[in-house]
Order: C-alpha cells, then structure tokens, then sequence
C-alpha cells in the first residue's frame, strides 16, 4: 500500500526559509499539495477554514508554539485526529516527551533528508490506516 | 485515594497494552502510555507504595528511551510488557495485603542496565544528536544536497532579518535580565538560523549558531545569570554570525570572497561562559508575585518577612498561611507562578496594514462628516435636532480619529534601545567610556516615523560620540569625570515629538567655527553672530569640506545632511553649546507624516495646500517694495532682503484674480537655502488635512508633493515649496 500523494500538508515554521526548504524535501517525495502557516496561530486559523489531511510543524514559534499549536489541535474534536509531525532541532528528552504525551504521531530531526521525511509520513499515515 | 484506584489504573494501561493492533510501541502509544504511567507515578508515590513507584518511574524512563530511540523498539516492548505485568501483581499485593510479597530488584537490574547502555539507532534513521557536542559534526544525512540557490537566497535576506532582531531584544534583555520572552525572543533567531543552516551545509553558521543556542538555553533555564558578559558575547556571536551570512551573499552576488572570518575565539569564549557560572538563580520573589496579585500588601510582607526571621526560621509561605495572611491555594498559585514566570500581558498584535487601513478609514470619515456638515441643504432646513445631532457626530468622529492615531503610536524605547547599543559600540571602538541616559523612554510616535527619524539621530550620535566627547585622560584633565555621559531626551511639545541629545563632552569651539567659516565664504570676517547662529553655521552645507574638521571641536561632518534629512520629515533642528560643557542637538519631528498642518490659498478658482511649517509670513507688500528690473527676476522687498517672486499662476497656467503683487497676498516661503514670495490671490484658512499620495502615475510632478481632501469635499493639492522654487528657477 502506498501513501496517497495528494495529502494536504501543512506546514507551520516561523522561518520562511524553513518552510521552503521543508516543501522542496517534501516535492522530492512526490508531495506538492502544500499549505504554510507562520505559526501556531496562522496555522489554527487555516486548520478551521480548510480540509488538510497533515501536519508539520516546527517547534520553536513565537505567539503559538509548535507543542501550544498540538494541544489546541489534540483538543479540538474535529482536528484531534490529525496527524502531527513535529520538527526539531535536537532531540532533547524533556522536548519530545513532551509532544509525545502531548499526543504527538511523530518527531523529526533537522535536519533531515527528503527520504527520511518520506519515511515518517509513510509510517504515521500507514500507522493510522491499520 | 485508595489501592483499589491505582490498580485500576494499572489494569487499564495493562488491557490497552493487550489490544495493542501491532506489536510495537510507536510514538502515539509511547504518549498514552507516559500519560497512564504519569498518574500512577503519582499515585504510588501518594500511597507510599515503593515498590510501584519505582516501577513505574523506570517504565516510564524506558518509554522515554524508546521514543528517544536511544533503546531499541523490540527490546523495549518486551521489557515493557513484563514491566506491566509485575506492576500488575505489585498492586495485587497492595490491594489484598497492603504491601508486596516478592521482589522487583531482578527487573529493577535489567531494566537499569537496558537503559544504561544505549544501543545504536536503527539503520536509516538520522543519528539521534542527544548532546550539544555531537551537533558539531555535520550527519551524513545532510550531506545531500537540497542547496539552490534561490533557498540561499532567501536564507540570506530572512537570516540577517532575524538576527536584526536579536539587537534589539537583548538591550530589552538588558534591562529586564529575568525576563524568559526576551530570551526566547533572542535564541529564536539563532535556532531558525542554525536549522536551516544545517539544512543547506553551512557547518560553520550552524556551528555557531548552535553554540550561541546553547548558552541561551542554559540562560533561559536559569543555569547561567544574564550578566552584562553574557550580553557582551551574545552581541559579538550574533555581529559574528552577520558577518558570515554577508560573505555568503558576497560570494552568492560574485564579489571576492572575503577572508574566512574566524570563529575560533568566540566559540573558546562561549564554551568558557558556559561552564563558567552555575550560579544560584534568581527568581521573582514569593512576596513580590502575591503582593502584585493583591493579595498581600507591602506592609503585611515586609511583617511578614520580619516574623519568618525568627527563630525557628520558617519560609514566607508558611507563615503567610500559618498567620492566616494569605490561603495555602494563594501561596502555592503564588511559587506555580514563580516557577513559570509568566509574564503577563494585556496586548494584542496586529498587522501594521490592518491599522493603516482603519486610520485611512477613519480620516475619510472625518471629511465626510465634515461635508456633511457644511451641506448648504442642511443649513437650509433649519432643523434644529438634526444639527445638534450632527455635531455631536462630529465630536465623535474627530475623538474617534484621535484615538485611532494614537493606535499606531508606539513609544520611542526601541529607538533609544537602538541608540544605546550604537553608543556602546562606538565607544568601545574609540576607547572613551560613556554613560547613556535615556529619559522620557515611553514618550510615543507614529510607528512609521520611527525608521524615518533613527538615521539622522544615528548621525548625531555618531558625532556625539566620535568628536564631542573627549578621551578619558583629556577629561579627568578638564576636570570632569572620566566616564561621559550621553542623554537622550524625548518629549511631546505642541504636535510635534521633540528628541534632545546632549554630551557633557568638549562643546563647540565658536571661534574656530567662525574662522572656518570666513574660510569657506559663509560670512564675512565682519559680520557680528550671535552664539546661537554661530552654532547654526555647522548645519550649512558649505561648512564641511574636504579637509575635515575633528580639530574645530570635531562637530561639522555632515551635519547639513542631518539636517535636510530632518526637514524632509517637516522636522526641525537647534543646537546648543556651551564650550567646556558640552553640546545639545535638539530636533523636533511631527508625530505623524499622515496628517500635515496646512494653510489653505486660493488662485484663480484653484485652491491649494502649503505646509505651514514651511511659511515664514503672509504679507500684502507696498507697491514700492516690489521691483522688477528688466530681463532680471521680479523682488520684493521684505524687512530689507530682496526675495524672488513666484507667481503660482504662472507655474500652474491659472487665470489669477490679482496679477499685481500689491493688490494680491504673497506667502515667504522657506525652501532648503532660500526664501522666495509665492503670489497668491487669498489665503481660505488653516486646516488639518490627511495626506494621500496621488498614486505611482502622479509621484514625479514637480512642485506638488500630495493630495487631500478638503473639509468641504473638494480635493487640494498639497505644494512642495523646493519643488516650485526648482520650476520658478527654470523659467
């Protein structure tokens, strides 16, 4: 079974630059159906107006922060759901169990290649599936 | 809470365990799970159930590696399964006999050593970077290329926009040295650059940043104080960091590359300050947080504080609560908040545009209403209710444009921040010690002014700085102290925000001032000056030339362009000296370049706006103080000077009421070195008008510099009196 390529996935990173570099690496792995917000806030707001099927979300943002942004979307009954994939920059313990009790489906560490971006989707989307 | 109750809790995290779909612990499992073993942490710990706590908290611990994927995942799951089910027979024995029988120390070992010997992460996963040394290498995985230059590019222009930012948050920073958002607000830009750094192979940027993060983080969790060192070295990382990322857009743009800009110190100085100190921290203080809660006042905790002195010493809190002073939730809502150190804040931030768009609004309402208001119709009607109701229309339209102006205005700190930073900067280049003084900080201004105004302030402070104070030895000769000082002033005075810099430095050497100027022709060796014009002279654009002037009390370089500079922005500039005392540059700016204070003229049928700032008088001159001789400019005469006519009419090609100067009304305007006469037919009034441009198509016409609505609806059309002087000049 392979990962529909269509999936809308959004990306949430204060950095523009970021959020660039993350949908190139996402294009490499046949994903061009792409949304950005700049941060917790912006990305709430676009969840609320439009169908997106994935999250990827940074985790250093001012106003929203990326773990903020999983709690609100954890807790709100239609987005709860959601796969939520959270980037950092080092894969400090008290960071990623935080997200992960905070229901997190899984973290990636920049930086990182298009293949092991491909991977996570493909595990947390398949994951979801079974 | 009884036994019964943790059972459950454990036999629900036992059954969910049991249904797992597939046998592996993923990362949404691993969560349910930390949150299920959270609460019987807790539990246990409340029943003094040794043995569950311990064997909760080392499952919980082995979660944490599995997620880490320090311990790997099959492992894991297995040890985990047996962890539950001893769990299982640990609460069995609660329940029934009130403790437990057997013995967990043989799984206590295996799991102790399954954690402590990390195993290597799976193949295909990115190394697991636990520490901040191994981040200094750069992971095979990066190695390929997602480098074009567009994202360069962009990394470029974004980073240093970012790192911008960290100036002006760390003089906040400064000032506030506990406060957690401005450290935040600082290692952000460091962390963004460093992630996309490490995204593009920029090692050594990465590196860097990585390392100023480092020391940031350690300062934000309170293992490092925020001293002035720290500041010192987070400055020079990020103007390190600057640095770098302009090589990288020199070589991007083709230009020599520079050479290779050498980190090694800085990053021997951040690994020092980061062992450096493992000082106690410093939070807010209880009494401090509840007496800013109401919930005791000054005077209860300063008793307070004296009864805790006695012995037994106790901690405030309890004897706050003890005394019957505060409530134990008070107290303990009290240290929650000292823990987090939240600050509050009653803010909202809004897009700039947003505000712009609703001033704009707002100030079409005004002239609408005021259309209204001068409606003949209405007047005609007569009815009396309606013109009351009309007015007070009025006085809320115009509270309501006051209230909207004042929502874009934003105090004048962050400049003065700017200012002191530069200060600090340049006084450490040029080895004089100087003290900055900032006063009427909260003083506000139209946030679009504040970009406008900072490079003409740059300039004085720059000159301030480099000529008007002196070294320290030539001080303490003088008999100053050796340490000057600089202060920065902000007031509102009338409409206009007035900015004072002063140094208590050499002053202005008059006498050397009037010698160059003879020099360079701006006065004659005869003419008497008062102190103040001679002051004024530095300003004139003949006055710096070529051969420079740090030997004339070092004031002068440039200063006509600080000058053209603040009256582009209708501002205005004085300066004040006191030789052997110091100098003071005094500008005054309007709060705001929406609105401009304009008088009202009329020629022919067409009416027009001239900025009053720009208007010496308005006079009807005698028919013997106009002159004109033939094939020469037409004058006329006022107070003894001989000044250019311009007739308007001419320029804009109008049918004028009155050709002749002496039936007609002449404005003296002011433009950048001279006066003229603008002829005009009448002046209408003074008035208030919200500028607008006149679109991309209209921005080059000479002479008009803007339009505005006029309160009877009509448009007029704002004059830009250098541009009518440049056209009278070209006929």
């Amino acid at each position: 079974m392979s990962v529909n390529k269509n999936l809308k996935i959004l990306i949430v990173d204060d950095f523009a630059t970021m959020r660039k570099v993350i949908r190139n690496l996402l294009k490499q792995g046949g994903f061009e159906n792409v949304v950005e917000a700049e941060d917790g806030l912006a990305a709430l707001k676009i969840l609320k107006s439009q169908q997106v099927d994935f999250i990827i979300s940074d985790w250093n943002m001012p106003n929203m922060s990326g773990l903020e942004l999983l709690k609100a979307v954890r807790g709100d009954d239609e987005l709860k759901a959601l796969p939520f994939l959270m980037v950092t920059a080092e894969a400090l313990k008290d960071n990623v169990v935080a997200a992960v009790k905070a229901g997190v489906s899984n973290y990636i560490v920049k930086p990182f290649t298009a293949e092991v971006l491909n991977e996570k989707i493909e595990k947390i989307v398949k994951s979801l599936a079974a | 809470m009884d036994t019964t109750e943790l059972r459950r809790e454990i036999d629900e995290m036992a059954s969910s365990f049991l249904f797992l779909e597939k046998k592996e612990i993923d990362i949404p499992t691993a969560g349910q799970f930390l949150n299920q073993l959270e609460g019987v942490m807790g539990h246990a710990e409340a029943l003094g159930a040794e043995e569950a706590q311990r064997l909760s908290g080392g499952l919980n611990q082995l979660l944490e590696k599995v997620v880490l994927e320090s311990v790997d995942a099959a492992t894991g799951f297995g040890l985990f399964e047996r962890g539950i089910v001893l769990l299982q027979s640990v609460a069995d024995g609660y329940c029934n006999t009130g403790r437990y029988e057997g013995s967990i120390d043989a799984f206590m070992a295996e799991l102790a050593a399954c954690l402590g010997i990390p195993l290597e992460p799976a193949p295909g996963e990115t190394a697991e970077v636990l520490s901040g040394e191994a981040a200094s290498e750069a992971p095979a995985a990066a190695k390929e290329r997602v480098q074009d230059e567009s994202l360069l590019r962009d990394f470029i222009t974004e980073g240093l926009e970012y790192i911008g930012e960290i100036e002006m948050n760390i003089l906040n920073l400064e000032q506030e040295p506990e406060n957690k958002d401005y450290i935040n607000a600082i290692f952000r830009p460091f962390h963004s650059v460093k992630g996309v750094a490490s995204f593009l192979n920029l090692d050594a940027i990465r590196t860097l940043a990585h390392d100023l993060e480092t020391l940031l983080d350690k300062a934000r969790n309170e293992a490092l104080p925020v001293t002035p060192e720290l500041i010192d070295l987070i400055l020079d990382g990020s103007d390190t960091l600057k640095a770098m990322i302009g090589q990288l857009r020199d070589v991007l743009e083709g230009r020599e590359a520079t050479e290779l800009i050498d980190t090694s110190d800085l990053v021997r100085r951040i690994k020092l300050a980061e062992q450096g100190a493992e000082q106690p921290k410093q939070p807010k203080k209880l009494g401090t947080i509840l007496v800013e809660e109401g919930i005791i006042n000054e005077d209860e905790l300063q008793e307070a504080l004296e009864r805790s002195q006695i012995p037994p010493p106790r901690k405030l809190g309890q004897t706050l609560i003890s005394e019957g002073m505060a409530s134990p939730k008070d107290v303990s809502r009290a240290l929650r908040k000292q823990a987090q150190q939240v600050t509050d804040s009653n803010t909202i931030r809004v897009d700039i545009k947003k505000l712009d768009d609703l001033i704009d609004m707002v100030g079409e309402l005004v002239i609408t209403q005021s259309m209204i208001r001068q409606s003949d119709t209405l007047a005609a009607l007569g009815d009396r209710k309606l013109v009351r109701d009309i007015s007070q229309l009025a006085s809320i339209t115009s509270e309501l444009q006051r209230s909207s102006t004042v929502l874009r205005m934003i105090p004048i700190k962050q400049t003065f921040q700017r200012m002191s930073r530069l200060v600090r900067d340049l006084s450490k280049n040029s080895g004089k010690l100087v003290n900055v003084v900032t006063v009427g900080e909260d003083t506000e201004i139209d946030r679009n002014m504040v970009d406008e105004i900072y490079n003409p302030l740059v300039h004085m402070i720059r000159n301030a700085v480099d000529h008007g104070m002196e070294m320290p030895e030539d001080r303490i000769q003088a008999g100053k102290p050796e340490r000057g000082t600089i202060r920065l002033k902000a007031f509102h005075r009338g409409g206009n925000i007035v900015i004072e810099i002063s140094d208590d430095g050499r002053g202005l050497n008059r006498e050397k001032i009037r010698q160059k100027a003879v020099k360079n022709g701006l006065i004659n060796a005869a003419d008497a000056l008062t102190d103040p014009e001679v002051n004024r002279l530095i300003l004139l654009p003949g006055f710096s030339t070529a051969e420079k002037i740090t030997d004339i009390s070092g004031r002068g370089v440039g200063m006509d362009v600080v000058k053209q500079a603040v009256e582009k922005l209708r501002g205005k500039m004085d300066i004040q000296s006191v030789e052997g005392k110091g100098t003071t540059f005094v500008t005054g700016f309007p709060l705001t370049m929406a609105i401009i204070d304009g008088m009202i003229v009329k020629v022919g049928n067409e009416r027009y706006i001239l900025p009053t700032v720009a208007i010496r008088q308005l006079i009807r001159p005698d028919r013997a103080a106009y002159n004109c001789i033939v094939g020469e400019a037409e004058t006329i005469n006022v107070m003894g000077r001989l000044l250019p006519l311009v007739r308007l009419h001419r320029l804009f090609d109008i049918e004028p009421v009155h050709a002749n100067p002496w039936e007609a009304t002449l404005v003296v305007m002011e433009g950048e070195k001279r006066s003229k006469c603008l002829l005009v037919d009448e002046i209408l009034g003074k008035e208030e008008v919200v500028i607008k441009n006149l679109g991309e198509s209209l921005k080059r016409i000479k002479g008009v510099s803007g339009g505005a609505i006029l309160g009877d609806g009509n448009v007029g059309l704002i004059l830009d009196p250098e541009g009518l002087f440049e056209m009278a000049e070209a006929n």
